[in-house]
């Protein structure tokens, strides 16, 4: 290993406990500072407090893509459990915390759940909604929040019964932004972080890797809460009293400039635009009749001018001049596609067929696209599927991979029914696939992607992966280690650092494969591989299906290349009209009379039917290939 | 009963104007304005300052106030929407719309104040009974108007040449830039026509409540509830789904008491989309793998 890559492989190592440390010192220097001034303190406290919920928010905006106008909300229930049982009911401050955290959770998960249905203006209209009830609910209902006026007075927690000052309360707050940062940036870094990235970029695709969408969905809603919650809380102790006037929308808007300005997604951009504009804040309180021009002005100046936000522009820029992020791993273990006996899905050897579809159907609006389709793929063999465009062939596939449901008939994979069940837990039986317009995370490395489908393959968990144990840390090295060998296997090695969006077109084909292939699936589909690709590419690609086959892997591929289909197929089944009109050796398919007149047309029928030019194409390429 | 129905009706169709205007860019661009709410803020005031400081008459002023802010809303569109309208996701245009929203809020403060002020109603405001109801003129003056403009808009997008290109636009984008009807003018026609719903619907508004820099959000949100209720697609779903959230909302502050007036709109959206995202209208979209 070289010096360059054990230099990649320690910072990879090092950065959270790093990041915990980093913080502890300039948190603890800066409020020992400011320690003796109230006012100071205040300004550092609100300004701890902002991080920990623009990092929070950041998980749910920035990495899972899901916008929320609406944090202002939790921020005010954080504050709000903590008033009314500390005034209520004489409760000691710091015991709320964890009271303020289950709460602002469970409302998480209620608002994740018309956010699991909508997306875009809608999602940001009912996060709006959310933070303007919470809002409404502290004014307009006195006989429980006090209304206008609120709750007070809040003294400052303690700690074994004596009274903290509001420095030593600053203390533990910083304590809690290390905390927020070392979680936070545990998370980003780990499987589950990737699998928000994953839902953020192509829910689908996330879906046929195995990743429970909705779940993750759920999960980024109710952590970001806890966050906000948190803070909420200890904002009442700052505060020493709580009314409604800071959880306004404006505040909700100013932590999502906070994240968006800072850089979304990346680690510690919330960092660097919770404290620059908490200080704005500050400079602004002389000019409050133009708060909002500012905030407005400068959300869309960041929109212009930096849509990355300040740390991520920055960071792009390094990349640029060539400090490439640390891919370059040496000598790579060379992927071994077998699926040996410690693999965690072996191909069963029991007798039958591995996949069967029987008697499937599926209708849009009247139209038949699959109709009475049945059909085996035995173990280990390469079956392709060829016909028309129109045939069906993309709805079958969707339908094994439970894109789609069936509107009636059966999918059994050894036996076991598939169909309507939904795609990730398809995808958990060992059913994986490819798209025929490319569904890769785009902005995500060609590692990134294939760390993705790996996810099946990993097992920690969320708790694991916030506090991320030594074990968690060992599983990605290791995780890393195989995605880097497969991306070697299918010829991409020098590819690993790139976005996926910027390989060449045949690049992300076999980028595509290689994520599909990680999570060492039973049965493998494939939709059109060849599509877009040029020769030398077609004959790697066929190489590639080859060796996974022989590896033990069972493949079910649609394809217009005949002589990609011929070379390679064990078996294939022809469509058309959504009916299988023959089947067999590729050898006895092609002789098919019924095969033929469909392609052809006959004498019988000397009006070609239309759309067909495609598919005469494709039958001068039977032709060709076969003399 | 009755007479709280009514002035339920009155609220209503005002929601249902600024959810038309949500309508109209949402078939054509799909994209909204959040700051459609300051629209309706904006032209309120400049209504206000136009008829009642300046002493215009009231029509006068009225249309004045509907083409700034239809000029208003095409800036909108050009700075802060359509530079975003591209991408993938639509996390840009909603930001920096919002970005404008709160920005138009502090300039009215700025320019009209942070107090509110009354626009007297041209009909006076006597209240006149009718079938046992009484009512104020100027909610009477709401229902006509919203029957006056949703005729116009219809007349204009049935029979106009530039009103069959939006609905051409509405119907199929792409078959519409082939047949030659230039995106770009569309877009810019339909935030056009939102911003003098939203114009109108301030000025019908005024006399009824207070006019202030505030009075945007509460509408947007409320509107915007209006529109997913009955799927933003369809118009004639849009002012029976106004009309009925104005009842139902009057209903709720009657009975239940007015601090539930706000809240039930703002549950009434989580719940719609907790449940039926699409609206009752709506039409579920297929998005082809």
């Amino acid at each position: 290993m070289s010096a360059m890559a054990r230099g990649g492989v320690v910072a990879r190592r090092l950065q959270e406990p790093l990041g915990l440390v980093a913080v502890l010192a300039v948190g603890s220097s800066v409020v020992w500072w400011y320690g003796l001034s109230a006012y100071n303190s205040r300004i550092v406290a609100v300004m701890g407090l902002s991080i920990v919920v623009a990092a929070g928010l950041n998980l749910l905006t920035g990495v899972a893509g899901q916008l929320s106008l609406g944090h202002a909300g939790f921020y005010a229930v954080g504050a709000y459990t903590t008033a009314m049982l500390v005034v209520d009911h004489d409760w000691p401050l710091l015991a709320t915390v964890p009271v303020a955290a289950v709460l602002c959770a469970a409302l998480g998960l209620l608002l994740a759940a018309p956010a699991l249905r909508v997306q875009g203006p809608y999602l940001a209209m009912v996060t709006i909604a959310f933070g303007l009830i919470v809002h409404d609910i502290a004014v307009e209902f006195p006989d429980v929040t006090n209304g206008p006026a609120g709750l007070f007075p809040i003294a400052l927690p303690r700690i074994a019964g004596r009274e903290l000052t509001l420095e030593e309360l600053n203390y533990l707050i910083v304590a809690v932004v290390a905390l927020t940062m070392y979680t936070t940036s545990s998370l980003i870094r780990s499987r589950w972080g990737r699998t928000l990235r994953a839902v953020h970029g192509n829910e689908l695709a996330a879906g046929s890797l195995g990743i429970p969408v909705v779940r993750v969905k759920r999960l980024a809603f109710v952590i970001s809460a806890v966050y906000a919650g948190v803070a909420g809380s200890l904002f009442a102790a700052v505060n020493g009293f709580v009314n409604p006037d800071p959880f306004t929308l404006e505040l909700s808007i100013l932590f999502l400039v906070m994240v968006i300005i800072g850089g979304a997604g990346s680690v510690w951009g919330p960092v660097f635009g919770a404290v620059a504009l908490t200080l704005l804040d500050r400079r602004l309180s002389s000019l409050a009749d133009y708060r909002l021009l500012v905030y407005g002005g400068l959300l869309l100046l960041a929109l212009y001018v930096v849509p990355d936000g300040i740390v991520g522009t920055v960071r792009g820029r390094l990349r640029r001049f060539g400090r490439a992020p640390s891919t370059a791993v040496a000598a790579v273990e060379p992927w071994d596609p077998d699926l040996g006996p410690d693999a965690a899905r072996p191909t069963p050897a029991g007798d039958g067929p591995l996949l069967e579809a029987r008697h499937l159907s599926k209708s849009f609006a009247g139209l038949r696209a699959v109709d009475d389709v049945s059909f085996a793929v035995e173990r280990g063999r390469i079956h392709a599927i060829v016909g028309p465009n129109g045939a069906g062939k993309t709805t079958l596939l969707n339908l094994i991979s439970g894109v789609e449901r069936p509107t009636t008939g059966d999918v059994l994979l050894a036996g076991a029914p598939l169909a309507g069940r939904p795609t990730h837990e398809i995808a958990r039986e060992g059913v994986a696939r490819t798209f025929q317009n490319l569904a890769l995370f785009a902005d995500l490395t060609a590692l990134d992607n294939v760390l993705i489908g790996l996810h099946l393959r990993a097992g920690a968990s969320v708790p694991q992966a916030l506090a991320r144990t030594p074990a968690v840390y060992r599983e990605e090295q290791a995780l890393r280690d195989e995605a880097l060998a497969l991306l070697a296997f299918v010829g991409l090695a020098g590819d690993a650092g790139t976005r996926a969006g910027d390989l060449p077109q045949g690049h992300q084909r076999l980028l595509e494969i290689a994520r599909a292939v990680a999570s060492r699936p039973r049965l493998l589909l494939l939709d059109e591989p060849a599509a877009g690709l040029n020769h030398t590419e077609i004959d790697a690609l066929g190489a590639l299906v080859s060796r996974l086959r022989d590896a033990g892997m069972t493949v079910l591929f649609i394809e217009h290349h005949m002589d990609l289909v011929m070379r390679l197929s064990d078996r294939v089944t022809v469509l058309d009209y959504g009916r299988v009109l023959a089947e067999g050796t590729p050898a006895e398919v092609q002789s098919d009379a019924a095969v033929v007149e469909a392609y052809l047309g006959t004498a019988a029928s000397p009006t070609p039917r239309p759309e067909r030019g495609a598919a005469e194409h494709q039958t001068k390429e039977i032709i060709d290939a076969h003399g | 009963m009755l007479q709280v129905l009514a002035s339920g009706v009155a609220l209503g169709s005002i929601y249902a104007l600024v959810a038309l205007g949500f309508s109209m860019t949402w078939v054509t661009t799909q994209t909204l304005n959040f700051a459609q709410g300051e629209l309706v803020m904006v032209g309120a005031f400049v209504g206000l300052v136009l008829h009642v400081d300046r002493g215009w008459p009231l029509l006068a002023a009225a249309l004045a106030s509907i083409v700034i802010v239809a000029l208003l809303a095409v800036v909108i569109q050009q700075v802060a929407v359509a530079p975003f309208a591209k991408g993938v996701t639509s996390i840009g245009w909603i930001l920096s719309t919002v970005a404008v929203s709160i920005m138009l809020r502090n300039l009215g403060e700025l320019a009209w104040g942070r107090e509110a002020r009354r626009f007297p109603s041209p009909v006076g405001e006597s209240l006149v009974e009718t079938v046992g109801i009484r009512l104020q003129p100027q909610q009477l003056l709401i229902m006509a108007a919203l029957v006056v403009i949703v005729g116009l808009l219809s007349v204009f997008l049935g029979r106009s040449l530039w009103g069959k290109a939006l609905e051409a636009v509405a119907q199929n984008r792409d078959a519409a830039a082939l047949a030659g009807i230039p995106p770009a003018v569309i877009a810019a026609l339909a935030y056009a026509i939102s911003g003098g719903l939203a114009a109108a619907a301030g000025i019908l508004l005024a006399p009824v409540t207070f006019v202030s820099a505030h009075m945007g959000l509460s509408l947007v949100i409320k509107s915007f509830a209006v529109a997913v209720v009955a799927g933003l697609a369809s118009f004639r779903g849009i002012v029976l789904a106004g009309i009925a959230f104005g009842m139902a909302e009057a209903l709720v502050a009657r009975y239940l008491g007015p601090e539930y007036r706000d809240i039930f709109g703002l549950v009434l959206i989580v719940a719609v989309l907790a449940v039926r995202p699409t609206g009752i209208f709506g039409i579920r979209k297929v998005v082809k793998v």
